[in-house]
């Protein structure tokens, strides 16, 4: 069977020309009728899911253990889910799924030292195979894990597959002959773009399985910047520190190839918080993400990053771009996240839903940037066990306090607060140096902020 | 008449033309301007490590090429061209690699410039007698090694594929055969 003529793609190559001539002009039109209140993910009024999964057995010096991935896979698919077994978990992700369905799992493989792994890539895929699908098991062979060409695939540790075995994964990039990128473009803030024809004819739904490394650029990858693989061009898209064309990009893909992402994944089996998104791997985490809100995915990443030092997370400006009008990718609102953490599955010594990242103390991290003109960032971290009165203010170099940025109750975390150079009023204050003060029952600390008008 | 002014006025300036795309880009006769492919250190220089391959070398936009969105921060200040190399271990390191790239700016000002910007990495200032370059920064993650500095036009990364605290020591012993030819 040529399975990129499947008749039942929700999606024609057909429908997809005519939506892409139109995407320019019905821009607006597309944007009003997918808009969604703030705070609400991609496709969904609940609060957005995420599963956090860790396992110290994941993985031994540089080395990963697959059979603790797979049980950490099935555990918070399942999770996410609220299913009890693991193919009906997946199958509740793809509706009106046939047999006959191409599901495609976008990897990232540009570092090939700390890419997509494979024992995660292949973790997903035979969760996929457990799906009970016209009174049989889901195909391998209709599931395609791909990125922009086979040398980075293989030079991640990918075998390339393109035959028509039923038990075998398809695995190969953009340039295998008879793919390439799909003539039929699309339009990503002001610039032309043509979608890989993996992505835009020959699958029926996406996964996105990202990495957990920062960005010199973007300041964070993981599952909106995994997407830059899947285009003719990415280094048409880096202006601006990616933003907007990251959410822009992602919208795109959502509205006019119709909405084929069903979940992102990131692997955070290893991550880079420094330097990235080149380089070897940094620390172990152990861990992966999961959730059907590709926004809410990125922001929980980038609070691991920031938790480990991180000092480039200032700069993803494209996760809030991404959450707001008009592209409506999801949220970034801790408050309408539902974050499950699942913790050692492999050996059930503990799991549990505890809120924090690490245990332990409080953290005020550095400004980024700085100096800075428009907005800075800075991270923090809350120890303990239970919310505490948290209070984080602006001071300048006299003592006195120009604005309040945060006071409210703050259960143990990590946290992000932004100061846009402004006073209580709204008004813009002159440049100079100021402090950003965390204050807390039990912990105080400052941060220099240098504002250059 | 015109022909014969114009055809030497022609040769002179395609003289000029080919002069300012030649390598040779110092300003006094003879002189060589260092390239990043220069400073790499060669197969007999570093014991027990050996280049995997040829260099790769990337000039302009190119560097778009092999790091995609990465080549950005370095284009920001102003990049001219770059050398990447991967090594491999023998003996006690059999089963480790070390990367090293060189990147060349526009001037030194740039090159401090990136190593200032936290995209571009971070890390412990190494200073003191055995330090090298303009500065120099280490970091020792789990999970691998890294030595970042800047001197001269250049901006070079080593980052060495182990969390042992003997990695350092190798990656260090990198910088000071890079360092050892800039200056």
């Amino acid at each position: 069977m040529d399975k990129s003529k499947s008749h039942r793609r929700r999606l024609s190559r057909r429908n997809f020309i005519k939506r892409a001539t139109w995407g320019t002009a019905g821009f607006a039109l597309a944007s009003s009728l997918t808009d969604f209140p703030l705070g609400t993910s991609w496709g969904d009024s609940q609060p957005s899911r995420v599963v956090i999964v860790t396992d110290e057995a994941a993985s031994a010096g540089s080395t990963i253990v697959a059979d603790v991935v797979h049980v950490m896979m099935d555990r918070a698919i399942m999770e996410l889910t609220d299913e009890i077994s693991v193919g009906a978990a997946w199958l509740s992700l793809f509706p009106g799924i046939t047999s006959a369905s191409q599901i495609g799992i976008k990897v990232n493989c540009i570092n090939r030292y700390c890419s997509s792994h494979p024992e995660v890539a292949y973790a997903i895929a035979e969760g996929l195979a457990r799906m009970q699908v016209g009174g049989s098991d889901f195909p391998r062979n209709n599931i395609i894990i791909w990125d922009r060409t086979n040398n980075e695939l293989s030079n991640a540790g990918y075998s390339r597959y393109t035959g028509s075995d039923p038990d075998t994964v398809r695995c190969f990039g953009t340039d295998q002959s008879g793919y390439g990128y799909d003539p039929a473009s699309l339009q990503v803030n002001g610039r032309t773009c043509y979608p890989s024809s993996i992505m835009s004819q020959h699958c029926d739904y996406l996964i996105n399985l990202s990495v957990l490394k920062n960005h010199s650029t973007s300041g964070v990858t993981f599952s909106l910047k995994n997407h830059y693989g899947s285009i003719h061009n990415p280094g048409a898209l880096h202006g601006s520190y990616c933003d907007p064309y990251l959410p822009a990009l992602n919208q795109q893909i959502r509205d006019q190839l119709g909405n084929p992402q069903v979940v992102s994944i990131c692997d955070g089996i290893f991550g880079i918080y420094s330097g990235g998104p080149s380089g070897y791997p940094q620390f172990a985490y152990n861990g992966i993400l999961l959730s059907q809100d590709p926004v809410a995915l990125d922001y929980q990443g980038m609070l691991i990053l920031a938790n480990h030092g991180c000092q480039t997370t200032g700069m993803a400006t494209h996760i809030a771009t991404a959450a707001g009008v008009p592209y409506n990718l999801g949220t970034n609102d801790p408050g309408q996240m539902d974050v499950r953490h699942i913790v050692n599955p492999s050996t059930g010594v503990s799991e549990d839903n505890r809120p924090s990242l690490q245990p332990g103390g409080y953290r005020l991290g550095h400004a980024y940037p700085n100096p800075f003109n428009a907005r800075t960032v800075v991270p923090y971290h809350i120890g303990g066990q239970r919310p505490v009165p948290v209070r984080v203010e602006v001071f300048n170099v006299r003592g006195q306090r120009v604005s309040t940025l945060f006071q409210g109750m703050r259960g143990p975390g990590d946290y992000l607060v932004a100061w846009e150079g402004q006073d209580e009023r709204g008004g813009l204050v002159a440049s100079g140096l100021y402090f950003c003060r965390l204050q807390t029952p039990n912990y105080a600390a400052n941060a220099k902020m240098i504002l250059t008008r | 008449m015109k022909f014969r002014m114009i055809f030497p006025l022609s040769i002179i300036l395609l003289a000029m033309v080919l002069a300012g795309c030649s390598k040779e880009k110092g300003t006094d006769p003879g002189e060589k301007v260092l390239d990043p492919v220069d400073v790499l250190p060669t197969a007999d220089e570093i014991s027990g490590w050996t280049p995997q391959g040829d260099p790769q070398e990337w000039v302009g936009q190119a560097l778009y090429q092999p790091i995609n969105g990465e080549a950005e921060i370095y284009i920001r200040y102003g990049f001219e061209e770059a050398a990447f190399q991967d090594y491999q271990g023998s003996g006690s390191w059999s089963n480790t690699t070390l990367s090293v790239r060189v990147f060349q700016q526009e001037s030194a000002n740039q090159a401090q410039a990136l190593y200032e910007d936290p995209g571009s990495g971070t890390g412990t200032p190494w200073t003191g007698t055995d330090a090298v370059g303009t500065q120099a920064r280490t970091e020792q993650f789990s999970l691998s090694c890294s030595v970042e500095f800047h001197e001269d036009k250049f901006f070079v990364t080593i980052d060495i594929y182990s969390g042992e605290d003997q990695a350092l020591d190798v990656a260090k012993l990198f910088a000071r055969n890079i360092s050892g030819k800039i200056s």
